[in-house]
């Protein structure tokens, strides 16, 4: 089953690794981003930053649609990670549908505004998070378990 | 002598260092803490790694990140790629005192393992 969905530009990190991971209580971590799959390096990196008891795969937009539908009805728990927003609606217009979806920390770019602590996103995926939300997708901004739940629906933007 | 770099989420490494020199005094050359701030976030994180790997001298370094996976680690992994290092996760006071009472007499590989063996005999559950 998938356990949970994150969009979170650092990946694997403090927060993922120490609190996300148990809270979840997954197995499986599902790492989703075209440019991510194709880097060799950034591969290892990540491969190297997880518990021995979690597996990780990394795959493309594409791959993820097929791998994300077979990992559904099975037992493993498993946590999808996203780099960015956009990759999720992607998937979504593949036919891969992401119920609910949790907005870690977007760190600070150009051209990209402030939406609560943390977060930062550029216009195109700001348009993507609306367009996923229209599509039925709930969306929420939630840092670690213990933060309050920031509904997308409930910020003016 | 081997160059340290302690790299922690908040002033950990800072303070780290600070303890291990109220027991060992005068070893705090070519160390060099580093904080991941929550203000500011991995980019001025990479950034000071970049002016500490400028610091350094020759191609070894030994990191203390404390917790594996967490971003001081894997930006460590990033920006020292290039070099001959060994990361160390976990880090804590009775590791560090250890290397620094080695680190002037034995070849990286092996700071690393005896590093890593003291850290984790430190570890225990006491009760009397």
């Amino acid at each position: 089953m998938i356990a949970f969905s994150r969009v979170d530009d650092r990946l694997i990190h403090g927060q993922v690794q120490t609190r996300w991971i148990s809270n979840i209580r997954c197995n499986k971590i599902f790492i989703v981003d075209d440019k991510v799959a194709a880097d060799p390096f950034i591969r290892s990196v990540l491969l190297l930053s997880i518990p021995n008891n979690i597996k990780l795969y990394i795959f493309t937009v594409d791959e993820a649609i097929e791998k994300i539908s077979s990992a559904k009805d099975t037992s493993d728990r498993v946590l999808i990670l996203f780099k960015t927003p956009v990759s999720v609606l992607r998937l979504m217009k593949g036919g891969m549908e992401i119920k609910n979806l949790n907005i870690g920390p977007m760190s600070s770019k150009p051209n990209a505004k402030y939406i609560v602590k943390n977060v930062y996103l550029l216009d195109e995926e700001i348009d993507a998070l609306k367009e996923l939300e229209k599509s039925g997708t709930n969306i929420y901004f939630q840092l670690v378990p213990e933060d309050r739940k920031i509904k997308l629906t409930d910020l003016k933007i | 002598m081997i160059p340290i770099i302690l790299v922690s989420h908040g002033r950990l490494s800072y303070e780290l260092l600070n303890s291990a020199n109220m027991i060992i005094r005068n070893q705090i050359e070519d160390i060099y803490p580093v904080s991941l701030d929550e203000d500011t976030g991995i980019d001025t994180l990479k950034e000071k790694l970049l002016n500490i790997s400028k610091k350094i001298k020759g191609n070894e370094v030994l990191i203390l990140c404390d917790i594996k996976g967490g971003s001081p680690f894997n930006t460590s992994l990033i920006v020292f790629k290039n070099y001959n290092y060994k990361i160390l996760t976990g880090m804590n006071l009775p590791m560090l005192l250890e290397i620094l009472m080695n680190r002037n007499h034995t070849t990286l590989d092996n700071l690393g393992d005896i590093a890593v063996k003291a850290g984790a005999l430190a570890v225990e559950c006491i009760k009397l």
